[in-house]
């Protein structure tokens, strides 16, 4: 009996690239933004919790990289086998680079630490070169990640420039919520978190848009990716409600005189992880392909 | 060195899944699990009364310039010197990067599960004892022997045929020097090694 043709759902990944996607990429705008707060504010606070805190997630994303992805983990060994044309290998590099170079970069601020004082005053005039290679690496992450699945044609929902940007600005406003949590809950107020905030949310906004454009005006199987997506009730609940248009709402409130209250800035912080993770599992779950019928 | 290459005539193919079987018993294919290296795809479109149904033979395109190469982080996908692009199942970390990658869905998961069916089915002469990912090798080992592949030995309507791509007098050669034969997605650029009649 011949098989029937139609679009089916591809195979290669599940649930747990998309909380390798997240983690990853959160752990690496944290990175990204403490360094980048510490260079222009001159600001240090942050950097031991934030860069510490980006590095529990990457080994938490590695971990449900290799033990739920991969089939045969045991071989993760073999990753840098093609290290300049593999998105994995690129994606191993990255991570590789943000443990070595960050924790260069955090140790300095626990000098304090008795074992640590030597090799802490060691690093320390190399501090901000070692979180500027940290940062990069972190910036980076979200974008080879996203392009693992924007560049090959055979998916076409995944196949548009808009997948990448989509996960680094998720990435930032995510990070962006969680140092604003800690932040507030040590009492103190940083304007400039909620201002962020409003404005990567309407570029998440703009660029979902953008993307729906691209499915709208793509091959039958993008169309079908992004009707099924829609047409799920949890999509909808956490990635445009919740992780969109929630936060958009709050901080444009808090920004135009509205009083901060302690929970805002935590709320924030899980609305955009709920929203992270939706949009990311949704998009793997409903990579549309069709077999390349010539009729 | 020869650059092999493969003609499927799909007026003629009859769906009849011999491709399949041979494939699956030459190759220790996990039919159990409905994964298959070569198998006939059943295309039926339009709306009564103008309608058509078309049988499709599938089966990796052994790409020129493959999109499961590049993709692959262990190197372990390969292109030999005959063309054929295969994989080393010693080093292949099982992302399936290569299958998201393909545009021709032509690899599957050899997974845990069918590699213990396999054990079942074949005892000791069982060719899979590794989780790995899997495609079809052109039969690699019966070429080097003087044979066709089993899918194209077993055609009942000689649907496929094999040849040397370089060989300007060879039967496939022919086949796509005449216009005939035509890749699918030629738009890819990834210069499939197995043309269609259509």
């Amino acid at each position: 009996m011949a098989k029937p043709m139609h679009l089916e759902r591809q195979e290669a990944y599940e649930w747990p690239v998309s909380i390798y996607f997240l983690l990853g990429g959160f752990g690496g705008a944290l990175i990204t933004l403490a360094f980048v707060f510490h260079f222009f504010t001159a600001t240090l606070s942050m950097v031991g919790p934030a860069v510490l805190s980006g590095l529990v997630l990457f080994a938490l994303a590695g971990v449900f990289l290799v033990f739920f992805d991969l089939e045969r983990p045991i071989n993760a060994v073999y990753s840098l086998n093609n290290i300049w044309k593999s998105g994995i290998s690129w994606d191993v590099v990255l991570i590789a680079l943000n443990f070595v170079f960050g924790i260069l970069y955090v140790l300095p601020e626990y000098s304090q630490i008795n074992v640590l004082t030597t090799i802490a005053q060691f690093v320390a005039p190399y501090q901000v070169g070692f979180g500027a290679i940290a940062a990069l690496s972190g910036f980076l992450f979200p974008i080879i990640s996203g392009g693992l699945l924007a560049s090959p044609a055979s998916i076409p929902l995944w196949h548009t420039p808009a997948l990448p940007l989509l996960f680094l600005i998720t990435s930032f406003t995510l990070a962006l919520a969680y140092i604003g949590s800690i932040f507030t809950l040590n009492g103190t107020v940083y304007t400039v978190f909620i201002g962020s905030i409003l404005a990567l949310s309407l570029l998440v906004f703009a660029i979902s848009l953008a993307y729906i454009e691209h499915t709208h005006n793509g091959p039958i199987e993008a169309k079908e990716g992004m009707h099924r997506m829609l047409k799920t009730v949890r999509f909808v609940l956490l990635f445009p409600i919740v992780g969109v248009l929630f936060p958009l709402a709050l901080s444009a409130y808090l920004l135009f005189g509205g009083t901060l209250l302690a929970w805002s800035m935590p709320a924030m912080a899980i609305a955009f992880f709920l929203g992270g993770f939706a949009v990311r599992n949704c998009l793997v779950y409903n990579g549309i392909e069709t077999y390349p019928w010539p009729y | 060195m020869a650059r092999y290459g493969m003609v499927i005539d799909m007026r003629s193919c009859v769906g009849c899944q011999a491709c399949s079987a041979a494939c699956a018993l030459e190759n220790q294919t996990p039919y159990w699990s409905d994964k298959w290296r070569t198998t006939v795809k059943d295309i039926q479109v339009g709306e009564y009364p103008n309608t058509a149904r078309y049988f499709v033979p599938t089966i990796c395109m052994h790409c020129k310039d493959p999109a499961c190469l590049t993709v692959c982080p262990s190197k372990a996908t390969f292109k030999d010197d005959q063309g054929f692009v295969l994989i080393n199942y010693e080093t292949c970390l099982g992302c399936k990067a290569c299958m998201a990658a393909c545009p021709y869905g032509a690899r599957y998961v050899y997974s845990k599960e069918d590699v213990r069916k396999s054990k079942e089915v074949y005892g000791d002469s069982a060719q899979h004892n590794k989780v790995h990912i899997d495609k079809c090798t052109f039969c690699q080992d019966r070429i080097a022997r003087g044979m066709e592949p089993a899918c194209v030995t077993t055609c009942p309507t000689l649907s496929r045929i094999v040849g040397d791509l370089d060989d300007p007098n060879s039967k496939v050669s022919k086949s796509v020097a005449s216009g005939l034969a035509k890749p699918l997605r030629p738009d890819l650029d990834t210069e499939p090694s197995v043309y269609y009649i259509y």
